[in-house]
């Protein structure tokens, strides 16, 4: 039986850590996996590249998104339209350049409200049980019967011209109606809403074996409230394969909004969405007179979809090393 | 077993219920009426007033919505409002037969392609036929439909001219048992594009998983067994590994049905198929309330179908799992 005195020395010398430093060392950790996957680092400079793109766009197209000219319409490209113009004279460039920032407004906001949506009835599905996982699951339930793209789209058009309609009411509001974030944002609820359940059980499958070990059941024994075990305990262990799909799910979302957008539901003309631009130069593809036209949000789109992907790679293989074989 | 069966039949009831409620009240909501037609195709108000009693339009929602699921029980889906002389059931029978093929068709590839590529690159783990195929996979999965149906037409028909850029190759008066299309080579050359595009994804997806999956299974004890048995190590796989791998295969089919219903909207929508998907689209637009509803209750009966077969072919192959 050692005494109080030697207690205090040995808890004292070796370890002298503070919680930072362990922190800032599992960090370090952390980045020098997900640098090891190579593809992992690209898709990270696509999504930062897309990211300034959008923010500066402003600066950086050299036409405004909406700045019609006939005398220029259809035009191959050359030095004053790097992409050509479309039909109504647009430059096709800066229409690319201010697409960027729809894009990356409404998917990863969709993912994000997803997410805490699906984090938030998950972990109550999950650690309370009863009548409450018993809801939750049964409203996942039937989210999962409904096809996805077939909720958001019944969504999508009944939501956004009386949202529209009725937010015009508001003088201060209306200049942002008319600049298309009401689409933006109609957008953001139907793709977050379908995006939740799938998240929900993930997260609800996580909890349910976190709530059996034993540091909960330490913490339980201790008299700590349920909210903080949930919080405190359990939600930080339930984070890394949150953390993958969220990224995964970044993909899927640009994905879902230029689809939404190319069946004319989801962000509409004249505010540019890729989607919107594929759909709307489709002609050209059967009859091929301006393919640079489509090329540009194809590419673009499907550039920053492998670049989330990606990145979910990397972080599942940084954040899960005992997976990294499988 | 049985008993579970019956009782996720009727737990589905409740859920198409519910379904069938928000379709109605969302397909309600949408903004103008299904006889707003514009410019000079606009109705006199008599003549549209006349046209909405004839469709009970002018009765309260709930009215509306008790006498919809009365005739849904008797399996009348309604009326189209928008095509005159058909019923929502006849529409149904003649563009869901060609959206299910196409879906079929790029399921069945999605397996041919995703399983053999999965084994192989688990097979060769770590060398570069795994990296390449994991590499093809991640692009497979990642290039949006929107994006790959396109460039399929720009180079197949329009560069090269081998396949036809649109349509489908056979109309439903032409179909077997109103689903089974006749085997010619108008129906392969029209389906061929279209069941690639919505297939890569697929196969992509089921070849990550299958690799993810056997990797596993390799290392369990019994593959060590088997191998310290003796066996070829041909059997060793076929045999002992295989099978157990593609249980996780199995589960995901359920989702990636549901991945195949969202894709054959879009994909329609790119090759110009007249399926159920395309209608479904152009039903939203022109406010045909019950084609709308008809087309998320026919899916979502689908979807339910589906989850629950998959549940049922879940517990069969791993006798571990048991539901009561």
């Amino acid at each position: 039986m050692p005494t109080p005195e030697q207690l205090a020395i040995d808890r004292r010398a070796p370890l002298r850590v503070s919680v930072w430093q362990v922190r800032w060392r599992r960090f370090t950790d952390f980045t020098r996996r997900y640098a090891r996957n190579r593809m992992a680092v690209i898709g990270l400079l696509i999504v930062l590249t897309w990211v300034v793109v959008g923010l500066f766009a402003p600066w950086i197209a050299p036409y405004g998104y909406d700045k019609t000219n006939y005398n220029a319409a259809n035009q191959p490209p050359s030095f004053a339209h790097p992409l050509g113009t479309d039909a109504l004279g647009r430059d096709q460039f800066s229409r690319m350049i201010w697409a960027a920032r729809t894009a990356l407004i409404v998917a990863p906001t969709a993912t994000v409200v997803g997410v805490v949506l699906g984090v938030f009835f998950g972990l109550l599905a999950g650690y309370f049980g009863g009548w409450i996982d018993e809801i939750v699951m049964r409203l996942s339930d039937v989210l999962f019967a409904f096809p996805g793209l077939l909720f958001a789209l019944l969504l999508a058009a009944t939501l956004q011209p009386r949202l529209a309609a009725w937010l015009s009411q508001f003088e201060r509001i209306k200049p942002w109606v008319r600049a298309g974030y009401v689409e933006f944002f109609v957008v953001v609820i139907a793709l977050s809403l379908v995006g939740w359940p799938g998240l929900a059980r993930l997260v609800r499958g996580q909890v349910l074996s976190l709530r059996e070990q034993q540091f909960v059941e330490a913490a339980r024994a201790l008299g700590v409230s349920p909210w903080r075990i949930m919080w405190q305990h359990i939600f930080p262990n339930a984070l890394p394969p949150v953390i993958v799909a969220l990224s995964m799910s970044m993909g899927s979302a640009v994905v879902a909004e230029a689809s939404l957008s190319f069946l004319g539901i989801g962000i509409t003309p004249p505010t540019p969405s890729w989607g919107a631009m594929i759909y709307n130069e489709f002609a050209s593809w059967r009859s091929p007179s301006a393919p640079w036209l489509l090329w540009a949000p194809g590419l673009a789109v499907a550039a920053l979809t492998f670049a989330f992907n990606f990145i979910g790679d990397g972080l599942n293989e940084a954040l899960n090393p005992q997976d990294r074989l499988t | 077993m049985t008993k579970y069966i019956i009782r996720r039949l009727l737990w589905n009831i409740p859920v198409l219920f519910l379904i069938a409620a928000t379709t109605f009240g969302l397909s309600r909501a949408l903004p103008g009426g299904p006889f707003d037609f514009a410019g000079d195709r606009s109705l006199p108000e008599s003549v549209r007033e006349n046209l909405k009693r004839k469709y009970n339009l002018d009765a309260p929602i709930y009215v509306q919505f008790a006498d919809y699921m009365m005739d849904l029980m008797r399996g009348d889906l309604g009326p189209s409002f928008r095509y005159r002389n058909q019923t929502v059931n006849d529409i149904l029978k003649q563009t869901f037969p060609i959206s299910f093929q196409l879906g079929i068709l790029s399921l069945a590839l999605g397996l041919l392609i995703g399983i053999p590529a999965g084994i192989i690159a688990a097979l060769n783990h770590n060398q570069w036929l795994d990296y390449l195929s994991s590499f093809v996979a991640i692009l497979g999965v990642s290039i949006p439909n929107i994006v790959l149906g396109p460039f399929l037409i720009w180079i197949f028909a329009v560069k090269l001219g081998w396949f036809p850029a649109a349509q489908w190759g056979v109309d439903y008066t032409e179909l077997y048992f109103g689903f089974i299309p006749p085997m010619n080579s108008d129906f392969w050359s029209h389906a061929a594009l279209p069941t690639i595009t919505l297939g890569t994804a697929l196969s992509a997806s089921i070849a990550r998983l299958t690799r993810a999956s056997l990797l596993q299974v390799i290392r369990e004890d019994y593959i060590r067994t088997a191998r310290a048995k003796g066996l070829p190590e041909r059997t060793v796989i076929i045999v002992h590994a295989l099978k157990n791998s593609l249980i996780p295969v199995v589960t995901i089919l359920g989702p990636l049905f549901a991945g195949v219903v969202t894709g054959t909207f879009v994909v329609e929508q790119i090759f110009g198929i007249p399926g159920l998907g395309r209608h479904f689209v152009q039903s939203v637009t022109n406010r045909d309330y019950p084609v709308v509803m008809g087309t998320a209750l026919l899916y979502s009966v689908l979807l339910v179908l589906a989850n629950l077969f998959v549940d049922i072919a879940y517990a069969w192959l791993d006798p571990r799992i048991r539901y009561d």
